[in-house]
């Protein structure tokens, strides 16, 4: 079991992370709430050693996900968000950036969770394949389809 | 696209708040510090309502009193302390064919006496006067007493040729050994004490009826002998006292009434 000090530290470190993957799955702060305190349960009580902060990283990410998904499970949640659950969960996103992430939140959640580690963390392709347990062709194709949906929805050429 | 997809995210962070509730729920819920004591506390209690449930089950499984009763189905239930019947044993087929419509079982004793007895199942027994017999036996006489007075009064809400009988564990035993029920066991006893030769292989099959006709026909008989005896008596003294033994008499007696096994009444 880890200490207070370090569960500290990963909830500094890593609470945006796990608060955006919630926002791309769940509807409500109460929800996220609950994941929250799952995720970091969860790490707490994990005894295994971390190569790197990414290893953590990445370790969080997969059991955010995975936490996600079920929850969406035990509640029966349907795989999309309807439009005016979207636009209260972008109300503190300024005006300028929220059509864009309406826009990705209204794609399916198998083509958001890609769009968010590809475009904001970063992660390849093949590094996305191994924590969506995806093959890397797949993920390709998925991000492809994304990036489509999103032109047609944010209206093309800026986004090429 | 990245440019954008990377600010609008960038724009979305944890609460202070929510770190704060994510903190607090980590380190100061009881879980977490649940001492040693409270587990064991628990384990305790969990313990303890096993056992009062077990205990509970094994009270009210147990029977403390048995109830028999015989028309021509024959059939004894076991009742527990709160009067409520755990078991019900069938000792002909009449019986089977009975209790197998109704729902016996879990109920208190009066109330399943009424079911029975009020049954369609039951009715074609119950024709003609049909003798209804009732036959307690429990360890605790109080309660033996207070048991057949109740299901004798319940019986006779439904039929109007009920008679009640008391009875022994051992009696009991002594029925289930020979595999009849306590009723029909006790009015084998009564018929025995009136002609010892009488063995329970012959009364087995009769309903009750039959039985408590034969009953009263030796009734009847020994009166009659008695009678017969006592002008005999009379007779003897006046001529130098010469008696007839009672055994020889009986044993003698052309008019025994025959044992007669009726397929239902």
């Amino acid at each position: 079991m880890r200490s207070e000090q370090e569960a500290a530290r990963a909830i500094e470190l890593y609470a945006d992370t796990v608060r955006r993957i919630c926002m791309l799955h769940l509807k409500s702060d109460s929800d996220t709430e609950d994941i929250f305190q799952t995720v970091f349960l969860k790490y707490v009580l994990y005894s295994g050693a971390f190569e790197n902060e990414e290893h953590e990283k990445a370790w969080l990410i997969r059991v955010t996900l995975n936490a996600c998904k079920d929850f969406m499970k035990s509640f029966f949640r349907s795989r999309t968000v309807p439009l005016d659950e979207i636009e209260e969960l972008t109300a503190d996103v300024p005006e300028d950036h929220s059509d864009v992430l309406e826009a990705v939140l209204s794609l399916p959640v198998k083509y958001k969770t890609g769009v968010y580690l590809y475009f904001y963390e970063q992660y390849s392709a093949v590094e996305i394949s191994k924590l969506l347990e995806k093959n890397v062709n797949t993920v390709y194709t998925l991000l492809a389809r994304a990036k489509t949906m999103l032109k047609e929805r944010l209206g093309g050429e800026e986004f090429e | 696209m990245s440019n954008r997809i990377y600010e609008a995210f960038d724009c979305v962070s944890a609460g202070q708040d929510l770190k704060d509730k994510t903190k607090a729920y980590l380190f100061q819920t009881p879980k977490h510090c649940q001492s040693g004591f409270a587990r064991y506390a628990a384990a305790a209690a969990c313990l303890l309502f096993v056992l009062l449930g077990g205990a509970g089950y094994h009270v009210y499984m147990t029977p403390v009193a048995a109830i028999s009763i015989d028309v021509n189905p024959s059939m004894e239930w076991e009742v527990n302390s709160l009067d409520r019947v755990v078991s019900v044993i069938c000792y002909n087929e009449e019986a089977e064919n009975v209790a197998a419509d109704l729902h016996l079982k879990h109920r208190k004793y009066d109330d399943a006496i009424t079911e029975l007895l009020t049954s369609s199942e039951m009715s074609v027994y119950l024709t003609d006067n049909a003798a209804v017999s009732i036959s307690v036996a429990a360890e605790d006489e109080d309660r033996s007493i207070r048991i057949q007075g109740r299901a004798v009064e319940c019986a006779g809400r439904h039929c109007s040729n009920v008679s009640g009988h008391g009875g022994t564990a051992s009696d009991r035993q002594a029925a289930n050994q020979a595999g009849v029920s306590l009723g029909k066991y006790k009015a084998f006893l009564a018929l025995q004490k009136l002609d010892p030769s009488i063995t329970l292989e012959e009364v087995s099959g009769l309903c009750m009826c039959e039985i408590q006709d034969l009953i009263r026909d030796y009734e009847g008989q020994t009166a009659e002998y008695r009678n017969l005896q006592s002008e005999e008596n009379t007779g003897a003294q006046e001529n130098n006292g010469e008696a007839c033994p009672v055994g020889q008499h009986h044993n003698h007696d052309p008019n025994r009434p025959h044992t007669h096994h009726h397929e239902g009444q």
